[in-house]
């Protein structure tokens, strides 16, 4: 028996300690009700309900017997000789609870309704209590705004301050304005914008004005007590009160309705590539958006296989194929489908397509989810969807292989003098791949993965995908070049012309990107060179042990080719053994500082040449850079 | 699991720090004979540092199966330093995996290599024992402990988001000892709990065949690493 680690063991609350229904100055009303924003917000950033709202001794009695009418949620029975004043303060504070309750409610609806790994992000376990889950959003906003009234009416009484009355008067209607966003469902979403007072936005300007109400308030700490966790129906052991700064919480919330704001922008859908551009910008931010938005996010993008409300996951497919490669106008044509013959050529490709449609977007929808998860386990649902590109990249190649006896697809003359075909399909599969072995190692340095010493090493190895990335787009293009040579329907030729643009875009993106690795993996290798890295002599393991391990996540890819051992520059593997070696051989002085020199050099020209492709960049539309939905965060960050 | 060493920096390399224990410490391997004396003091100097402490069962769980792997440094009589680990097949398949499950030295004696000295033990044993490769988890937050292991030739292999109870993020650290033999692509390790919804991945069975009670850690995010429950 140890109260460390079981519940049971702490003491139950007596009434004699904490009395929900003593009477309480309204600057202790405000002041709970600042501290219960806090606890919400600790919640909302990933502690559990037990140890943030569940602790408060005001809403454990009002969800104490279960209420599945509002009625029902009291504070127990008022006794008669409560005075008018403590009426209406508990009048405010149960409304306050009860609002609280609810939006804790939906929020843990939403996000249980999404993909999300249970209780790494946010935890979802209410310990068998039910937030009001019988109880509709609407009444429980009735409820704030009959109490809001109730507070009108008794201005002119007197009872209190005139500031200390806008307070409580802010706080509910904060309140409202909070459960009037959460509980909007993802039909309202789409007519967001036509609504009248938007309740985020009423949301973040009421926030301003509780943070300078929030000096009136005064704090009553016995008003929470972790004991309420010996009632919890749980089987972990006592956990200590999260305490989230007020100063904090609201600052959290403020980035939240922001973050909500933002997330409607993807249902101004333009394009397969500008949602893309949305995704990996608005995920990547230092500060992540919160679980609820991300997951608010993935219930918008997806939902009954439609993106964003608006088109089918297999059209959507169909876009994004065409936006990156425009294959010929035979291949897409939606009249395919309509073709009675089975031995026809259009029936032959539809069948095709669909099959490939039908593997494309599971794995779409599966990038999205990943997309919207947390960074670390974004990097390592990445390494396990890349096997899986793989095997469909292999696959789609037949598949290209077989659709050219149908669409005729004239070869053009490659380098070598030999035929090469366009491989649209599979050459769509490659691209996404590419990008996924790009994030995986970029995500190695944001997460600190990557120590320095292994930085040099880990930029070669993602500028050689990003190097793979920019021939494959070139590819694309040339392809695509070729078949503008011949006649097409007019419809066609727009695509062609969007998807030249795009490419030229994505083929500078790639070089900018592949400029700015290699000038910080001269820079890298300078500061190796010059001992301002640290290195230590690694008695366990090998250096290519290591590098094994690193390349663990690509090992099984079949393309582009892996690296082997015996043809890497190991020295950007083992800095510490070069030393070793440069110890053992003699330094030649001369030739360490003409190497060092030619470092430098390469490292000034490619930094250079990164900034004026991100100077060409910048000077893009953003309709060609696929930045429609997220212009301002796209030039922020790129 | 935890690896409690937060101050001070060993600002020597880990080889001068190798040179010069204090002649007195005295690094032995752990004895099963003596349970009795030693596991209340191997439990008190972990629980030290850690906000719950670990159940009997975890420590026995260990200790029964892997005691050979178990190394103790001790001052005067008294144990000051332990190290608790694990090796066997890594998810059932070809790969042997040892794993470091915790590691303390009491407060006043580190920085002097005590650490990285027991842990040296631990890894030489599993590779006696033939281990393949040998894994750990150290909270992100825990610079002394991940440049121990660094310094020693692990790598961090993956970022786990709030592994622990208190909201702390986890690095994996790997080391390899060999080339690796099966190929399974992917990261290369178990995520165990933390992928478990995504892979179908036989979790549970780690749970079970430990046979004790600490599925509590689970309902949060487990301080305590999944392969405890191996």
């Amino acid at each position: 028996m140890d109260p460390k680690m079981d519940s049971g063991l702490m003491p139950a609350i007596s009434e004699e300690q904490f009395n929900v229904l003593a009477s309480r100055s309204p600057e202790e009303i405000i002041g709970v009700m600042d501290q219960l924003l806090s606890s919400e917000m600790a919640w909302h950033t990933g502690s559990s309900l037990s140890q943030t709202v569940l602790i408060s001794l005001y809403i454990d009695s009002l969800l104490e017997n279960s209420p599945h009418v509002l009625e029902q949620a009291v504070f127990r029975s008022p006794p008669p000789e409560l005075s008018q004043h403590d009426e209406v303060l508990l009048s405010v504070l149960r409304a306050y609870c009860l609002g609280l309750v609810k939006c804790c409610g939906v929020v843990n609806t939403r996000i249980k309704s999404q993909y999300l790994p249970e209780e790494e992000d946010f935890s979802t376990s209410t310990y068998n209590i039910s937030l009001l889950d019988s109880i509709n959003p609407r009444d429980v906003c009735e409820e704030l705004e009959k109490t809001l009234q109730l507070l009108e009416t008794v201005a002119d009484a007197g009872l209190w301050r005139e500031n200390i009355h806008s307070a409580l008067k802010d706080r509910l209607s904060h309140r409202l304005a909070m459960l009037q966003g959460f509980s909007l469902d993802l039909e309202q979403y789409h007519s967001y914008k036509d609504i009248a007072s938007p309740p985020w936005e009423s949301c973040i300007k009421l926030c301003t004005q509780i943070e300078e109400s929030h000096n009136l308030g005064k704090p009553v700490e016995e008003a929470f007590s972790t004991n309420v966790q010996r009632k919890l129906a749980s089987t972990v052991p006592p956990r200590p009160k999260v305490d989230m700064p007020f100063a904090e919480a609201i600052g959290n919330l403020k980035r939240m309705c922001q973050e909500m704001m933002e997330i409607m922008k993807v249902l101004e859908y333009v394009s397969p590539g500008n949602i893309v551009t949305f995704l990996l910008r608005f995920n990547s931010r230092k500060q992540q958006p919160f679980t609820y938005v991300r997951v608010s996010l993935q219930a918008l993008l997806v939902q009954n296989w439609v993106v964003v409300g608006k088109i089918p996951i297999k059209e959507y497919v169909i876009e994004d194929v065409k936006e990156l490669c425009c294959p010929l106008p035979k291949l897409l044509d939606s009249r395919n489908s309509a073709a009675e013959h089975p031995l026809s050529a259009e029936s032959n490709i539809t069948k095709r397509i669909n099959w490939f449609v039908d593997r494309a977007m599971q794995l779409i929808l599966g990038l999205f989810q990943k997309l919207c998860m947390n960074r670390p386990r974004l990097r390592r649902t990445l390494c396990h969807t890349l096997l899986e590109w793989d095997t469909f990249q292999a696959e789609a190649e037949e598949v290209d292989a077989e659709l050219r006896e149908y669409t005729k697809e004239e070869p053009m003359a490659g380098v070598d003098g030999g035929e090469t075909f366009s491989y649209p399909l599979s050459s769509w599969v490659f691209h996404y791949k590419l990008r996924i072995m790009e994030w995986i190692v970029l995500l190695g340095f944001e997460l600190e993965i990557y120590q320095p010493y292994e930085f040099a090493g880990m930029y070669w190895v993602v500028q050689h995908y990003i190097s793979s990335r920019i021939l494959h787009i070139d590819r694309i293009r040339s392809h695509l070049l070729h078949q503008a040579t011949k006649p097409v329907p007019e419809e066609w030729t727009a695509q062609q012309q969007d998807t030249l643009a795009y490419l030229t875009y994505l083929s500078i993106e790639a070089k900018a990107q592949h400029d700015l690795v290699a000038a910080l993996l001269n820079t890298h290798r300078l500061l190796l060179a010059m001992d301002l890295i640290k290195t230590h002599p690694q008695p366990y393991g090998t250096g290519e042990l290591r590098f094994m391990l690193r390349m663990k996540p690509f090992k099984s890819i079949q393309v582009p080719e892996n690296f082997d051992w015996e043809s890497v520059p190991w020295e950007y593997f083992q800095p510490q053994k070069e030393k070793e070696a440069d110890a053992e051989n003699g330094v030649d002085e001369e030739r360490i500082a003409a190497d060092k020199q030619e470092t430098l050099e390469e490292a000034t020209y490619y930094i250079t040449e990164a900034r004026r492709h991100y100077e060409l960049l910048n000077k893009m539309r953003a309709s060609v850079s696929r930045s429609l939905l997220c212009e301002e965060m796209y030039k922020n960050v790129g | 699991m935890s690896t409690t060493l937060t101050t001070p920096i060993d600002r020597r390399s880990p080889s001068e720090a190798f040179d010069v224990p204090p002649s007195e410490i005295i690094y032995s391997r752990y004895a099963s004979h003596l349970e009795p004396s030693l596991l209340p003091a191997i439990r008190s100097l972990i629980s030290a540092d850690l906000s719950e402490p670990y159940s009997i069962y975890v420590y026995r769980y260990f200790l029964y199966q892997w005691g050979d792997l178990c190394f103790l440094a001790s001052h005067n009589e008294a144990i000051i330093g332990v190290v608790i680990a694990k090796l066997e097949a890594h998810r059932g398949g070809p790969q042997l995996r040892g794993y470091i499950a915790m590691l303390a030295v009491k407060s006043q004696y580190r920085g002097r290599g005590i650490a990285t000295r027991l842990v040296s033990m631990a890894i030489d044993a599993m590779v006696e024992n033939g281990a393949d490769e040998v894994a750990l988890e150290t909270e992100v937050t825990n610079t002394p402990a991940m440049k121990l292991y660094e310094r020693l030739g692990f790598i961090r292999s993956k970022r786990l988001h709030r592994y622990y109870l208190s909201g702390n993020s986890a690095y994996r650290l790997i080391l390899y000892l060999k080339h690796p033999k099966g190929s399974h692509g992917g990261e290369g390790e178990c995520d165990c709990r933390h992928d478990e919804q995504v892979e179908g991945e036989e979790e549970h069975e780690h749970q079970h065949n430990c046979g004790h009670g600490h599925h509590h850690h689970l309902g949060q995010g487990g301080e305590f690493d999944d392969e405890l429950y191996i």
